[in-house]
């Protein structure tokens, strides 16, 4: 690509240069064109990252920059369900006996501890059913009988401290390591042979331009 | 005169060529990086795309001492304020569902597996009644619910304990508490609600 691409004074060194030396420079040209990619995939590869991985170290690091932060001493006692139980209680014309000095919720009412309401608890005394992870997050309740088939190592990595007993009807374990969802990484920095064809297309631009103005003035000059 | 031209012609299109050859490779090569990074395991590639940051499995606290495996959080934009939540199960493979709160952040976080689908800010206990910490299954789960207790509606309620303390929608709010309960946004709770089934671990860690 040498011969003709110089500027004014370019070119008489250009054409002064042996044939060997100027394949030398071209091959050298090239070599650090195509040395940018690998370069640039080095780059990405290992300081990018490390340095990605280096700002967050472990999840909870993750966890605490989304946090709103802890809970000061003063913002935690605020009424929340007066609001909703004023109007409630004026209508029905109840008197508020002055209960406990609570500051969050409305008038706690008494009653017997025991006879709450459950819901679609089913029958509390039962504690777990079956399906629990017993154990997954620790003892819970009496972690007495493992109900599991055994300890199922999570996702094929070991990790330290879990016992996670894998759950019957075979959800548990989910089959020894749930396969990683195939989401392609978009990258806001361009992919390296983007980068490379905007160069090659550059210098081809050039050599072009450079290849006809050269020739349109030989031709001038015959 | 002219082929030598011809000559340097074909010679650049022939670097052009190599080079696009090379792009192409290395390109080909940057696709496969995220894969296999892991296989080194020095430097563990941290991969974000917008919705949620993956990784290497990485051990997260549990409130006994015992840590979960995790492959990868959601990402917000920042710190989240109250109200905020982030739900996003698209890519998540079936897995074991488990919520983890954690007081001390007014975090929660609900998982399958080892990837996060759920966040949002949470009220939480006074601490002239504190929320309880450490480990519990739900018991019960009520889409209407009207605490006798307080006389207030808790809908998408998710029952943690026998006397009564619950993962429930509330006015999220600055400077708000519970009576021991944990309040999340409602429309939060209503994809929490979906995604549990009474029994699923629920992990509270102190504030």
């Amino acid at each position: 690509m040498g011969s003709n691409g110089a500027k004014g004074g370019g070119r008489r060194r250009w054409t002064g240069m042996s044939q060997r030396t100027r394949r030398r420079l071209a091959a050298a040209g090239a070599a650090t064109l195509l040395a940018v990619p690998a370069l640039m995939v080095a780059g990405h590869g290992t300081v990018v990252e490390r340095a990605l991985a280096a700002a967050i170290a472990d999840p909870a690091s993750i966890l605490s920059a989304r946090s709103p932060g802890s809970r000061g001493a003063a913002g935690a006692l605020t009424q929340t369900k007066l609001k909703q139980t004023k109007p409630r209680y004026a209508k029905s014309g109840v008197r508020r006996t002055p209960g406990p000095r609570e500051r969050v919720l409305g008038q706690a009412r008494t009653r017997p501890t025991g006879a709450l309401p459950l819901g679609d608890a089913g029958d509390p005394v039962i504690g777990l059913p079956l399906d629990i992870p017993a154990g997954a997050l620790g003892g819970i309740g009496d972690a007495a009988g493992p109900i599991g088939p055994g300890v199922v190592p999570f996702g094929g990595t070991p990790v330290t401290g879990i016992g996670v007993v894998g759950g019957g009807g075979g959800g548990g374990g989910g089959g020894g390591g749930p396969t990683d969802p195939v989401v392609p990484p978009v990258s806001v920095v361009p992919e390296p042979s983007t980068w490379l064809m905007t160069i090659v297309g550059f210098f081809a631009a050039g050599i072009g331009l450079r290849r006809r103005r050269s020739a349109t003035g030989r031709r001038a000059a015959a | 005169m002219p082929s030598r031209g011809v000559t340097i012609a074909t010679a650049a299109a022939a670097v052009i060529a190599v080079a696009i050859a090379a792009g192409a490779v290395v390109n080909a090569a940057g696709d496969r990086m995220p894969a296999a990074a892991p296989v080194s395991s020095s430097t563990p590639a941290i991969v974000a795309d917008g919705v949620r940051l993956r990784f290497d499995p990485r051990p997260l606290a549990m409130p006994d001492g015992a840590t979960r495996p995790v492959r990868s959080l959601l990402e917000t934009r920042g710190a989240m304020r109250f109200g905020d939540f982030s739900w996003s199960e698209e890519g998540v493979p079936p897995g074991p569902v488990w919520v983890r709160v954690d007081l001390s952040k007014q975090l929660i976080s609900v998982f399958r597996g080892e990837h996060e689908i759920g966040t949002a800010v949470i009220l939480y206990g006074t601490d002239g009644k504190p929320t309880p910490t450490g480990n519990f299954p739900i018991l019960a789960r009520a889409v209407h619910h009207r605490s006798s207790l307080y006389d207030a509606e808790m809908p998408y309620m998710l029952r943690l304990t026998h006397d009564g303390v619950a993962i429930h929608a509330s006015a999220v709010q600055a400077g708000a508490a519970t009576h021991g309960c944990i309040g999340v946004p409602e429309a939060f709770a209503r994809h929490l609600y979906g995604a549990v089934r009474r029994g699923d671990p629920v992990a509270i860690l102190p504030a």
